[in-house]
């Protein structure tokens, strides 16, 4: 992917673009709000990473001003503030997902995989598949090899996300906002218990695993090898 | 320190304006008075002199200048002119001349210098006045004399006067009285707005006092609170109020900074401890790429640590942020859902009893957080075998949500003590968290307006919220 990545602090840049080339994505980097526009608006870009402390011109009005001009490259905001409202100001001025520093650098790069693919995504297949697990959303029903598997309504959920990002990272963060609409960290893991739990019926010991514990970061459903 | 100084008090510069605006106003219709009544004497006495003029002439007329000359003499002597006193403003001046102006009779010795005879001719005179008594001799006095003068056939010259005395007098006394009343107005404007305005004075100067040495650092000054029920004694206990507020405020910031940094020195630490053992020489990768690895599981908890005091400080600051009516039904369901799974990994009966139709209104997330807040303490210090239960009721009031569990359970004087920051029961340090927990759950209750309450579950803890039915703050 090609990506532009604004960000003013010198070290963060640094080792953002050395992560994120090493996952194979082509980085350019702008140090200043102007030079991020003016980058953003002359070549094509997959995702904006976007800091939302810019000198020059901050970080939503860049976003504004190129969502104005038509541009909807997919935005992440990168922030050093926290806060619930800061979340809502930075997607109501365009931006498509919203990260707190500091982070993990997987989260991040989950994160700009994740909203790259759900604007190229077309309208989502009524039936979502991997090998043989199939997942039909409109039926609501879940099979591996022919055989039907009974979900609770919240692993139907769980198990449909994780199959809409399909060989990307998915971390425990994105699971609680997107599955369970949560914006805060709960204090225990509780998201790999339900993990767990999809696993012990998805997975059976007999079959090839089709769910990826990603160390320290979250989980991956993928194609067997 | 600032004295108010008297002259610069609203107070007495509100007395000496309505003391000026009053003495104008008095000085006016005052004056007014006078001059209706000055003007109504004058007519008074011009009205006499034409008709005693009148009269004489027509005398003269029907009798002939003997007869005038008679009657003039006549009027001018002592008793004639103290008859005419007493009805009248003053004694009538008279003075006939033949057509050469050569005095025939009257209370004038010689005709007016300066006044040339004509017929009805109105004039006021200086004169000093000669009477037949040396009794009412004005003892070298000059009067001021409204007159009349007259030619009669035959050239004889007759003039008509009143002494406007009377009037000037009258006039003088008028002039005095005015000038007291506007002097007592003023004094009295004076006077009242000094006391007044000294009084207000003195005491917004206890107010000024207090709020110098605040200034100065001493948090603890209060405003001398007077018994007085009045508006400056309800000013003083207000500002007393929020005084307090925020000195309570200042010292707890001032405790959390401690206990932020506290709580933070351990963990960095037993970071810095790592890095500087995985420099040690005779470490291998492995070794280092696993001290590399639980450095940053140190910085993610002292992240969270931070997260979690700044959405504490965030929710107490007040601000209420995307509030909206919340299904409290929904919000139990979900964490009920979310924290089931782990209870029963870690072998403990949960129970739910969650009843439908509660709104409040509210945070979701917030709310969200505060139940799984509670809901995970519960599962984390509660021992493998026992229950914890998750309830959703309305007894009274729009919501009541009551988590409990069957662990140790908090003892009754700590139950205060554990709703503040970074208060942990030393039972439960061996435990993963960072003592905000129940913190964000009070923080959470206060700002919608809700009693967070925590009782004895015999065994166990019993945490309830309550939601009231107007949550305002």
């Amino acid at each position: 992917m090609r990506l532009l990545l604004i960000e003013d602090d010198t070290e963060t840049a640094n080792y953002l673009i050395k992560g994120l080339r090493e996952s194979g994505h082509v980085t350019t980097h702008a140090a200043s709000g102007p030079d991020g526009l003016r980058a953003a608006t002359d070549s094509q870009y997959d995702a904006l990473i976007v800091d939302r402390m810019l000198p020059g011109l901050d970080g939503l009005s860049v976003v504004r001003e190129l969502r104005s001009a038509g541009n909807d490259t997919p935005v992440l905001f990168l922030t050093a503030l926290s806060e619930v409202d800061d979340r809502v100001m930075g997607l109501h001025s365009g931006g498509d997902d919203y990260l707190a520093k500091p982070f993990a650098f997987a989260e991040l790069l989950a994160r700009v995989e994740a909203i790259v693919r759900r604007r190229s995504k077309q309208p989502a297949d009524a039936v979502l598949r991997v090998s043989d697990l199939e997942l039909d959303r409109l039926k609501r029903s879940v099979k591996r090899d022919g055989k039907p598997i009974p979900l609770q309504a919240r692993e139907f959920r769980l198990l449909e996300y994780l199959m809409l990002h399909t060989g990307q990272v998915v971390t425990r963060t994105m699971l609680l906002e997107h599955v369970w609409g949560y914006h805060f960290d709960p204090q225990t893991n509780v998201i790999d218990v339900h993990m767990s739990r999809l696993r012990s019926k998805i997975d059976k010991p007999s079959a090839q695993p089709l769910i990826r514990t990603v160390r320290g970061t979250g989980y991956c459903m993928h194609e067997p090898d | 320190m600032s004295r108010i100084s008297l002259v610069r008090t609203t107070v007495f510069r509100l007395a000496m304006l309505y003391a000026g605006l009053f003495s104008l106003l008095t000085a006016l219709s005052l004056a007014s008075i006078y001059w209706i009544t000055t003007s109504q004497l004058s007519s008074q006495i011009d009205a006499g002199l034409r008709a005693e003029a009148s009269a004489l002439e027509r005398l003269y007329q029907l009798k002939g200048i003997a007869v005038l000359r008679e009657t003039i003499a006549g009027r001018s002597t002592l008793r004639s002119l103290a008859i005419s006193n007493l009805g009248d403003a003053g004694p009538r001046q008279y003075l006939l001349t033949d057509p050469k102006l050569h005095p025939l009779a009257g209370t004038l010795s010689e005709w007016p210098a300066g006044i040339n005879p004509a017929p009805r001719q109105w004039i006021t005179l200086m004169l000093r006045l000669r009477h037949n008594d040396p009794g009412l001799d004005s003892g070298g006095r000059r009067d001021s004399v409204r007159a009349v003068t007259l030619v009669l056939r035959g050239g004889y010259h007759l003039l008509v006067g009143q002494s406007l005395n009377e009037i000037h007098e009258w006039r003088n006394g008028f002039l005095a009285l005015t000038l007291a009343a506007i002097a007592f107005i003023l004094i009295a404007g004076l006077a009242g707005g000094a006391l007044m305005g000294g009084g207000v004075a003195r005491r917004l100067e206890a107010v000024t006092r207090a709020a110098d040495s605040i200034m100065a650092g001493d948090l603890s000054q209060r405003i001398p609170e007077e018994y007085r029920r009045d508006e400056f004694g309800a000013l003083a206990r207000k500002l007393n109020t929020m005084l307090a507020r925020i000195e309570q405020l200042m010292q707890s910031t001032r405790a959390v900074t401690e206990n932020v940094a506290h709580d933070l020195r351990s963990p960095l630490t037993r970071l810095r401890g790592r890095a500087e053992m995985a420099l040690l020489k005779g470490n291998d990768t492995l070794r280092q790429k696993e001290a590399l690895r639980k450095s940053i599981d140190d910085v993610d908890g002292i992240v969270a640590t931070l997260n979690a005091i700044l959405s504490i400080a965030q929710i107490e600051s007040g601000a209420r942020r995307e509030w909206t009516q919340v299904d409290m039904g929904a919000v139990c369901r979900d964490a009920a859902e979310l924290y089931e799974a782990l209870a029963e990994d870690k072998g403990l009966e949960f129970t739910a009893h969650i009843a439908d139709g509660l709104h409040v209104q509210g945070n979701r997330q917030l709310i969200a957080q505060a139940v799984g807040n509670l809901l995970d303490n519960a599962i984390k210090y509660t021992p493998a075998g026992g229950g914890i239960s998750l309830t959703l009721e309305n007894p009274s009031g729009p919501a009541v949500i009551t988590v409990t569990d069957t662990g140790p359970g908090i003892p009754v004087d700590m139950r205060g003590k554990v709703l503040e920051r970074f208060v942990r029961l030393d039972a439960s340090r061996r435990l993963p968290g960072n003592g905000l927990g129940l913190s964000l759950v009070k923080a959470v209750a206060d700002h919608h307006g809700a009693a967070l309450s925590l009782a004895d579950n015999r065994p166990g803890l019993r945490a309830s919220l309550s939601f009231t039915g107007g949550n305002s703050i």
